[in-house]
C-alpha cells in the first residue's frame, strides 16, 4: 500500500525520470532492444548500400553530400532498390512484444530473474499481450478515424470560411492556423497515449495475472479517465525526450557524416543515439507499469507464484 | 521628381511609348465594376473599342468568360482537373459570370446584340462548358474599321481555388472577371478567333489593350490593381469609394481588394547597367551603348496579410522583387511600367494558399507562410518567378494555351538563374523539410531511395483478394492520425536526414522533368498532354533544363545577346516557338538549333555513357575506351580521359549518329607514356566542384548536357571510391533504426 501511495504521489516528470533510471540500470535489457532494432535494420539496408556502391563508386562526381543529380538518377535507374522497413518494423514489434512481457513482469520490480527469465515470461505472456495489442489496434483505428472525422468537421463544416490568419490579441502564435496545427499535435499525443495505455493493459495483466485483455483495457481506461493529465504529461515527456535524443544525436552524427574522415565517429554517435532510443523504449514499459495501482504485497510476485 | 540621367532617359522613353500606345491601341476597355461583398459578387459594365487589324472582314466576336469554369462540376475545367479537385468544392463555393446585355454602340444608335449570344465549345463540345461566348455582328467589320460594344454583366465570385474569387476573411481576388476578347488570327488565309475554352491545364492568351477601369468597393478596403491609380478621379460616396486605374500596353486587368491588407511601398532603381560585366559585354556585342541597358525607377507596392506583416517578411518580399527586377532588367530589357504590385494571397483555414502564385500585368500574387525559414526560398522563389512573368507572358505575350513553354519554361529558367546569382553566395539556400508549420532548415529529406509503400510490402505476400483490398487501404493512415508530431518522432529528421544539400533550381527542374517520364513532345496545346504531370514537366521543367543546356552549349555572351534580342523583339507581340528556333539558329548557330529541335521532340532521349574500358584496370601500354550513345538524340559531347601522366580530350560530332565510339590510347615508343588510365568522364564539368559557386559555371556534375537522362553512366574510374555509398548507407541505417525504434514502442 505504501508503494502504491508513493506511486500515486509521484508526478509525471518523476515517473518518467524514475523509469529512465530503472531502464539505465538494466543494460542487458536496453542493449537487447537496440540489437533487435539494429539487426533487421542492417538486413534491410545492406542490399541497398551494395547497389549504391556499384553505381556510385566508379563515378568521380559522387561526393560526400547527397547529389541531387546522381542520387536522383540512381532512384530512376534502380526502382527495385528499396529499404523494406515495414517488414522489419513488424518483426521488431513482434519480437519486442515477446521481450516486453518479461520486462513488464520483472525489470525494476525487485523480483529475482535472469536474462532467460525475461524471454521465458515474455513468452508466457505473449498471447495475452497480443490480444491487448489487437485491442489497441482497433482503438488506434477508431482514434484515427475519429481524428480524421473531427478534423474534417472543423475544416469543412465549422470553419470553412474562417480566416486562418485571425489572431487573438494580434499575436501570431495565437492565430487560427497555429490552433489547427496544435490540434494535429494533440492527435499525435493521443496516439502516443494509446500506445502507453496498451502497455499499461499488458502491465496490468502481468501484475495481476489477469488473462482478459478486455478487462485489463477497461480498467486501464477507467484509470486513465481519472488521471488524464498525468497520462498526457508522461506521454509528452517521453515525446520530448525522444526529440531531444534526435536533436543531440543529429548535431553530432550528421555533422560527422559530412566529412569522410569522421564517418566512423558519425556511426558511433548515431548508434549511441539509437541506444538512447532503446532506453526510452524500455523506460516507457517501466513507466506504464509503475503508473498502475500496484498489487498487494503478497501478490506482487505472481510469476513466482505461478512457478510454484 | 529629379532622376539621375540614365534612369530619366529610360523612364521618359517609356512614358512616351505608353501614351502613344494608349491613343493608337486597336483594343480599348473602359469598365466600371462594383464589388458587392454581401453577395460576393461583381456588377459591371464595359465599353470595348475594337479595331479589326486583320486582312479580313469579321462577322462575329468571341469572348472568354473564364469565371464560368467554376459554375458547376461539369465544366471542362472541372472535369479535366479530376475528382480530387472537384471534391474541394461545396455548392456555395461555385460561381460564374453572366452577360446581361451586349449592344453595338454606334455613334447614332445602339443595336442590341444580346439575342445573338451563344456559347461555343471548340475543343470538346461539352454542353456544360460556357467559357467561350460568341456574339454575332449585324454586319461584318471591314479590315481597318472599328466598332464599340457595350456590355453589362454580373459575376458571382467562386471561392478562389484557382486564382479567381473570394478568400476566407473578406478578401476578393478579381482575376479573369470580365468578358474578354479572344485573339483574331490569320490561319491559312482565314480569320480565326483564338479563343479556347478554359481548360484545367492551360492559362491565357489575349491581345494588348489599354484599360480604363473604375472600381467601387467599401471604403475600408485596400485595393491593388493592374496599372496606375488616378488619384484625381477617386470618388467617395457614403460607405463606398470608387478608384480609377489606367493601364496601357497590357493584355489583362486584375485587381484585389481586402480590408486587412497591410500596404508597404518601396522603390527600385534607377540602376546603371555599367556595373554588370555581362551587360557591358552584350551591349558591346550588339553595338549599342551600355546605358541603353540602364534600369528605370519602379515603385514596388507590397500588400501583405496581417499575419505575415513582419519586418522579415517585408524585407524578403522586397528583396526578391529587387533581385528579379535587376536580373530580368539587365538580361532581357528594362521593366517598362511605372509600378509593380505584389500581393500576399489569401489562404484557406488549413493555411493552403488560395489562388497561389500567379501573374497579371503589373500585379502578381506570390505566397508565403507563417514562419518562413531563413534558408529556404520561400517567399523568394515564387516572388521572383511571378515577377519574371512580367517579361515572359506580360511583355512577351505568347499563346499560353498552345505554347506554354514560351512563358513558363523561359521564366523558370530565368528565375533559377536570377536566384542563383542573387542568393547563392549570401544565404546559400538549402533544402528544407516541412513538418506541419515547423520547417527544419538544412534538412534535405530522407536519403532519396524509392520508399516502399507499406501496403505494397504486405500485399505481395497475401492472397490475391487480400492484396487487392490492401491496396485500397492506406494502412499507416488508417492506424495513426496525420500529425506532424508522429512524423517527427518516426523519422527523427534532425538525426537521420542529410544536411546542407544546396537548393538548386537546375537540378530541381531536371529531377521533376525526368520524374514525369513524359513521352510527349515539349510543345503541345495544354489539353493535349497526357496528364497534368506531363503538362507541368513540358511547360516548366523540361524547357528550363534545355535552356540551361543551351546556355552552356553556346557560351554566355552569345546566349544572353540572343535572349535579350528575342525578348525585345517579342515585346508587345505574340512570339512563337518557330520564331524562337529561327532566331536561335541565326544568332547561336545551327548546332544549337539542332540540339533544341532534337530535345523538344516526342520521346527524345539524350544519354551518353562509358560502355567499357579495356583493360578493365586501366593499365598497360594500350587502352581502349568504348563510349556509347544510349539515347536517340545525337550531340557534340566532350570526353575527358585522365591518365597518370596527362589529360586528353576527345569529342563526338554533333551530327554523328553512330552508336559507339572507340578511343584508343597507345603509349608512344619515344615519348612520355600515358600511364595508367585513372578516369573517363563523358561531358565532364568544366572545373572542379569548387567552381559550383560560380554563377556562370553552372551545376555539377554535368558539363553541358543537363538533359542527359542518366548521368550515372557518364564516368568510370580505375579506383572505386566506396565513401559515398558508405555515407548514404549509414544515413539509411540511422533512418531505418529510427523508424524501427518508433515501431518498437508498439511492442
Amino acid at each position: 500500500m505504501e508503494r502504491q501511495q508513493r506511486q500515486r504521489r509521484r508526478g509525471a516528470a518523476r515517473t518518467v525520470a524514475a523509469a529512465v533510471m530503472t531502464a539505465l540500470k538494466h543494460p542487458r535489457v536496453w542493449l537487447t532492444v537496440w540489437l533487435v532494432v539494429l539487426l533487421p535494420s542492417l538486413l534491410a539496408v545492406l542490399p541497398a548500400v551494395a547497389s549504391l556502391d556499384r553505381a556510385l563508386a566508379p563515378h568521380p562526381g559522387a561526393s560526400m553530400v547527397v547529389e541531387q543529380a546522381l542520387d536522383v538518377d540512381f532512384v530512376r535507374q534502380h526502382p527495385e532498390v528499396q529499404v523494406p522497413w515495414f517488414g522489419a518494423a513488424v518483426f521488431v514489434a513482434l519480437v519486442l512484444l515477446l521481450f516486453g512481457g518479461g520486462v513488464l513482469a520483472h525489470v525494476g520490480r525487485g523480483t529475482p530473474h535472469s536474462y532467460g527469465t525475461l524471454w521465458a515470461d515474455g513468452g508466457r505472456l505473449l498471447l495475452r499481450n497480443l490480444r491487448a495489442l489487437l485491442i489497441g489496434g482497433v482503438l488506434a483505428w477508431l482514434l484515427t478515424w475519429g481524428c480524421g472525422a473531427f478534423e474534417s468537421w472543423v475544416l469543412n463544416d465549422w470553419l470553412p470560411e474562417a480566416d486562418p490568419g485571425a489572431m487573438l490579441f494580434g499575436i501570431r502564435l495565437l492565430s487560427l492556423e497555429v490552433g489547427i496545427e496544435a490540434m494535429r499535435y494533440v492527435f499525435g499525443l493521443a496516439f502516443l497515449g494509446l500506445l502507453l495505455l496498451t502497455k499499461m493493459a499488458m502491465a496490468r495483466m502481468a501484475l495481476f495475472e489477469g488473462r482478459s485483455a478486455s478487462l485489463a483495457w477497461l480498467r486501464v481506461v477507467l484509470w486513465m479517465l481519472r488521471h488524464p493529465l498525468r497520462v498526457g504529461l508522461v506521454v509528452a515527456s517521453f515525446a520530448l525526450l525522444w526529440l531531444v535524443v534526435g536533436y543531440v544525436t543529429g548535431e553530432i552524427t550528421v555533422r560527422a557524416l559530412e566529412s569522410s574522415s569522421m564517418i566512423w565517429l558519425g556511426l558511433a554517435a548515431g548508434q549511441l543515439g539509437m541506444m538512447a532510443l532503446a532506453i526510452l523504449v524500455v523506460a516507457s514499459l517501466v513507466a506504464a507499469r509503475e503508473m498502475l495501482p500496484q498489487p498487494a504485497p503478497e501478490r506482487s510476485d505472481p510469476l513466482a507464484e505461478e512457478g510454484a | 521628381m529629379s532622376l539621375p540621367f540614365h534612369g530619366c532617359r529610360a523612364a521618359g522613353l517609356l512614358v512616351a511609348l505608353a501614351s502613344l500606345a494608349a491613343q493608337d491601341s486597336p483594343l480599348r476597355y473602359a469598365m466600371q465594376v462594383e464589388l458587392l461583398p454581401a453577395e460576393r459578387a461583381l456588377s459591371g459594365r464595359q465599353r470595348i473599342h475594337w479595331t479589326n487589324t486583320s486582312r479580313f472582314p469579321v462577322q462575329e466576336l468571341r469572348f472568354h468568360l473564364y469565371l464560368n469554369a467554376f459554375e458547376s462540376l461539369e465544366t471542362t475545367h472541372m472535369r479535366e482537373a479530376g475528382e480530387e479537385f472537384q471534391a474541394q468544392w461545396r455548392a456555395s463555393d461555385l460561381g460564374g459570370i453572366q452577360v446581361d446585355s451586349v449592344k453595338l454602340d454606334d455613334a447614332e444608335s445602339e443595336v442590341d446584340l444580346t439575342q445573338t449570344m451563344r456559347f461555343e465549345r471548340p475543343e470538346d463540345g461539352n454542353p456544360d462548358d460556357r467559357t467561350v461566348l460568341v456574339v454575332e455582328l449585324p454586319v461584318p467589320v471591314a479590315p481597318g474599321a472599328a466598332i464599340a460594344l457595350r456590355t453589362a454583366f454580373t459575376a458571382k465570385l467562386p471561392k478562389a481555388n484557382r486564382r479567381s474569387g473570394w478568400v476566407p476573411g473578406d478578401g476578393y481576388y478579381c482575376m479573369h472577371w470580365f468578358p474578354k476578347l479572344g485573339v483574331l488570327e490569320d490561319r491559312g488565309g482565314k480569320p480565326v478567333w483564338n479563343c479556347h475554352q478554359f481548360h484545367a491545364h492551360t492559362e491565357f492568351f489575349a491581345d494588348f489593350a489599354s484599360y480604363d477601369v473604375e472600381i467601387t468597393v467599401p471604403e475600408s478596403f485596400v485595393v491593388g490593381a493592374t496599372g496606375s491609380l488616378q488619384p484625381e478621379r477617386t470618388r467617395r460616396s457614403g460607405a463606398t469609394k470608387t478608384l480609377a486605374y489606367t493601364a496601357d500596353q497590357v493584355h489583362d486587368f486584375a485587381w484585389v481588394a481586402d480590408p486587412d491588407f497591410r500596404e508597404h511601398v518601396e522603390v527600385f532603381g534607377p540602376h546603371s547597367a555599367a556595373d554588370d560585366p555581362l551587360a557591358v559585354a552584350v551591349a558591346a556585342r550588339q553595338g549599342v551603348p551600355v546605358s541603353e541597358f540602364d534600369l528605370p525607377r519602379t515603385e514596388i507596392r507590397l500588400l501583405l496579410r496581417p499575419e505575415h506583416d513582419t519586418d522579415e517578411q517585408r524585407r524578403r518580399h522586397i528583396e526578391a522583387v529587387r533581385c528579379a527586377m535587376m536580373f530580368y532588367g539587365l538580361r532581357f530589357g528594362p521593366y517598362p511600367y511605372p509600378s509593380i504590385t505584389v500581393v500576399d494571397p489569401g489562404r484557406d483555414v488549413t493555411g493552403r494558399s488560395l489562388g497561389g502564385g500567379m501573374e497579371y500585368p503589373t500585379l502578381i500574387t506570390c505566397g508565403t507562410k507563417l514562419f518562413p525559414h531563413g534558408r529556404e526560398m520561400r517567399p523568394e522563389g515564387v516572388t521572383v518567378h511571378e515577377f519574371g512573368h512580367q517579361y515572359w507572358y506580360g511583355l512577351s505575350a505568347n499563346n499560353e494555351f498552345e505554347e506554354s513553354w514560351l512563358d513558363e519554361g523561359l521564366n523558370s529558367y530565368a528565375e533559377g538563374r536570377a536566384q542563383w546569382l542573387w542568393y547563392r553566395l549570401r544565404t546559400f539556400p538549402t533544402e528544407t523539410q516541412q513538418f506541419g508549420l515547423l520547417t527544419l532548415g538544412s534538412v534535405a529529406g530522407p536519403v532519396p531511395l524509392a520508399q516502399p509503400r507499406l501496403r505494397d510490402s504486405v500485399a505481395h505476400v497475401l492472397p490475391v483478394d487480400w492484396a487487392a483490398w490492401l491496396r485500397e487501404v492506406d494502412m499507416p493512415a488508417a492506424l495513426a492520425p496525420a500529425s506532424p508530431l508522429l512524423s517527427l518522432l518516426g523519422d527523427l529528421p534532425m538525426a537521420t536526414y542529410p544536411r546542407e544539400v544546396p537548393f538548386d533550381d537546375s537540378l530541381q527542374d531536371r529531377r521533376r522533368w525526368l520524374a514525369a517520364a513524359t513521352s510527349d513532345p515539349m510543345v503541345l496545346p495544354g489539353w493535349e498532354y497526357l496528364n497534368r504531370a506531363s503538362y507541368t514537366a513540358n511547360s516548366y521543367h523540361r524547357p528550363a533544363t534545355i535552356l540551361r543546356t543551351l546556355e552552356r552549349l553556346v557560351g554566355r555572351e552569345i546566349w544572353w545577346a540572343f535572349m535579350r534580342r528575342f525578348h525585345m523583339e517579342a515585346r508587345f507581340r505574340h512570339p512563337t516557338t518557330e520564331e524562337f528556333t529561327r532566331m536561335l539558329a541565326e544568332m547561336c548557330g545551327r548546332e544549337a538549333a539542332d540540339y533544341f529541335n532534337g530535345a523538344i521532340a516526342a520521346q527524345a532521349v539524350l544519354d551518353y555513357g562509358v560502355e567499357r574500358v579495356e583493360p578493365p584496370d586501366g593499365r598497360g601500354p594500350a587502352k581502349t575506351i568504348v563510349v556509347r550513345r544510349y539515347g536517340s538524340q545525337p550531340a557534340r559531347v566532350r570526353i575527358r580521359f585522365k591518365f597518370e601522366n596527362r589529360v586528353a580530350y576527345r569529342e563526338t560530332r554533333a551530327n554523328d549518329t553512330a552508336a559507339t565510339w572507340r578511343f584508343r590510347f597507345e603509349d608512344p615508343a619515344d615519348g612520355e607514356a600515358f600511364g595508367r588510365l585513372l578516369e573517363v568522364w563523358v561531358d565532364p564539368p568544366e572545373g572542379s566542384p569548387d567552381t559550383r559557386e560560380s554563377f556562370e559555371q553552372g551545376s555539377w556534375p554535368a558539363g553541358v548536357y543537363l538533359t542527359d537522362e542518366n548521368l550515372l553512366n557518364n564516368a568510370w574510374r580505375a579506383e572505386p571510391d566506396h565513401g559515398p555509398a558508405l555515407l548514404r548507407g549509414l544515413r539509411l541505417l540511422l533512418q531505418t533504426q529510427a523508424r524501427l525504434s518508433f515501431a518498437a514502442l508498439a511492442g
